[in-house]
């Protein structure tokens, strides 16, 4: 049952700042020249994508921007154009009937890792006395409750790189309980500290430094070699279908259902055979929208450019869905931003509902032949008739569905 | 220029670049610290710069919300002159 609309969708990334500006990049399908940046963090050379020409103090006010973590800073912004697209005025709803689920995993990595050095450079009493709100990854929803006035259930999801996904299913369920009669949703990360890339690096998950940047996350291409860490934040405004349209609001699309599942496998690989991953998928389509397979007519995947991942994710979704159904993965364009991945592909979901038009898979230019899936690449194509699924898989096990109609 | 003078600049400066008060807002002497926008939190975090930037040392609770920006530049120079 397609009862919960989308009616404002907000995006920063390494795409661009602002809906359009992402989606253009997107649905180009190139790699973003600008954004992606190789640097030595502490001698050692990193292939990573960061929201270009990005200014908090510009553009959220200077007095704000020193007290805030850069995942905040980006959530805040996501955020607010969301609200400001949805066209709603917030005040004309009571505070405590407004909802927000943000996802978050990492919180605010670079500012723990300045109060570490300052420790141990200077002494305790050099630590900031701001380490801590600025550090905690509910931080994200705390303080977009205090920017907003939300009021209502605010809550943090950690389900690592499928936050965003979850994030969005969790609160089209506040809307359906009858909770909040407006639920801003969304995902924020800016993880890009050199102790993360380090644990990243030594785990074998990113990609070469040596490989040309522009063209390094090439997601279910037989060349790739891991993923390119990536910043960013989306939120999408989540209202009750006739809500929407007693306020005669634009939809993008509708949140029709929502799969979760976890593989109780291990803690950082993937199930290989994406049985998890099948699982929240069939759940999203068929228990919670009410569809069968055969309705949806392409899938936003999660597709990081690792070998595990898409090898697994590609024997799940050639399970369900065979070679006849559009694959994109938007991170051969934003790289991987890791909680934030579910909410921006999540927004692109809804927006390639709403332009019918399906962004391609960018640097992927040979499929691998073991991942028999229709990879979109090149250029954009035509959305049919179908539904359109979001996918998102995370360390931990945690596997998120979200199925978008119009 | 005096000490004075580098003094009260060099808490400006802290004010505007690292707090994004407005400069526009630091001509006015009897402002207060509350009224720039500063809580408790920025106060304690403003101690840390005042150290590292002018080498003057305050312990936390001396310069509180309500003081002005003339009373804080005085505490500033009283300190600095007893270091």
């Amino acid at each position: 049952m397609s009862d919960i609309a989308v009616t404002g969708v907000g995006m920063i990334s390494p795409a661009g700042i602002g809906k359009d500006a992402n989606w253009a990049t997107i649905l180009a399908g190139a790699g973003t020249a600008a954004s992606r940046e190789s640097i030595a963090h502490h001698g050692q050379r990193r292939t990573i994508a960061r929201v270009p020409d990005f200014d908090a103090r510009k553009i959220i006010g200077a007095s704000k921007a020193w007290r805030l973590a850069r995942f905040v800073q980006l959530a805040i912004i996501a955020a607010r154009e969301a609200i400001s697209d949805s066209g709603i005025d917030l005040d004309t709803i009571e505070g405590s009937r407004i909802g927000l689920v943000f996802g978050n995993s990492l919180g605010g990595t670079d500012t723990f890792e300045a109060a570490t050095e300052a420790l141990l450079t200077d002494g305790a009493e050099q630590v900031s006395p701001l380490l801590v709100p600025m550090w905690m990854p509910n931080m994200v929803a705390g303080s977009l409750s205090i920017e907003f006035g939300i009021q209502g259930p605010v809550h943090v999801v950690a389900t690592a790189c499928a936050s965003g996904t979850t994030a969005i299913g969790q609160g089209r369920r506040l809307l359906r309980e009858g909770r909040c009669d407006l639920v801003v949703v969304g995902a924020s990360e800016s993880a890009l500290s050199s102790t993360t890339l380090a644990g990243l690096a030594n785990m074998g998950a990113l990609v070469d430094p040596s490989v040309e940047a522009l063209e390094a996350s090439r997601p279910f291409d037989s060349q790739r070699g891991g993923f390119v860490p990536a910043e960013g934040a989306a939120a999408l405004i989540l209202e009750r279908d006739r809500d929407a349209l007693a306020r005669n609001a634009r939809v993008y699309a509708h949140v029709a259902g929502y799969g979760a599942s976890t593989d109780s496998h291990h803690v950082t690989a993937p199930r290989p055979d994406g049985q998890g991953l099948k699982a929240a998928i069939r759940e999203a389509v068929e228990d919670e929208a009410g569809l069968v397979l055969g309705d949806i007519g392409h899938v936003n995947a999660h597709g990081t450019s690792t070998q595990l991942n898409d090898a697994a994710e590609g024997r799940a979704l050639h399970g369900l869905f065979g070679d006849t159904v559009p694959v994109t993965s938007i991170k051969g364009v934003t790289g991987h931003p890791l909680a934030a991945a579910g909410a921006i592909e999540g927004a692109i979901a809804a927006l390639t509902v709403y332009h019918r038009q399906i962004p391609p898979t960018a640097n992927t230019n040979n499929v691998d032949s073991a991942i028999p899936i229709d990879v979109v690449t090149g250029s954009a194509r035509p959305l049919g008739s179908g539904a359109v699924v979001s996918v998102s898989a995370g360390f931990g096990g945690h596997n998120a569905a979200v199925v978008f109609t119009p | 220029m005096s000490n004075t003078t580098t003094l009260r600049d060099g808490f400006i400066s802290i004010l505007t670049d690292k707090f994004g008060v407005p400069s526009s807002e630091t001509t006015n002497g009897v402002v207060t610290l509350d009224e720039l926008g500063l809580d408790s939190l920025a106060l304690v975090e403003m101690l840390l710069d005042l150290q590292k930037k002018l080498g003057v040392s305050i312990e936390q609770g001396v310069i509180l919300p309500e003081l002005t920006l003339d009373e804080t530049v005085a505490l500033i120079e009283e300190r600095k002159g007893e270091s």
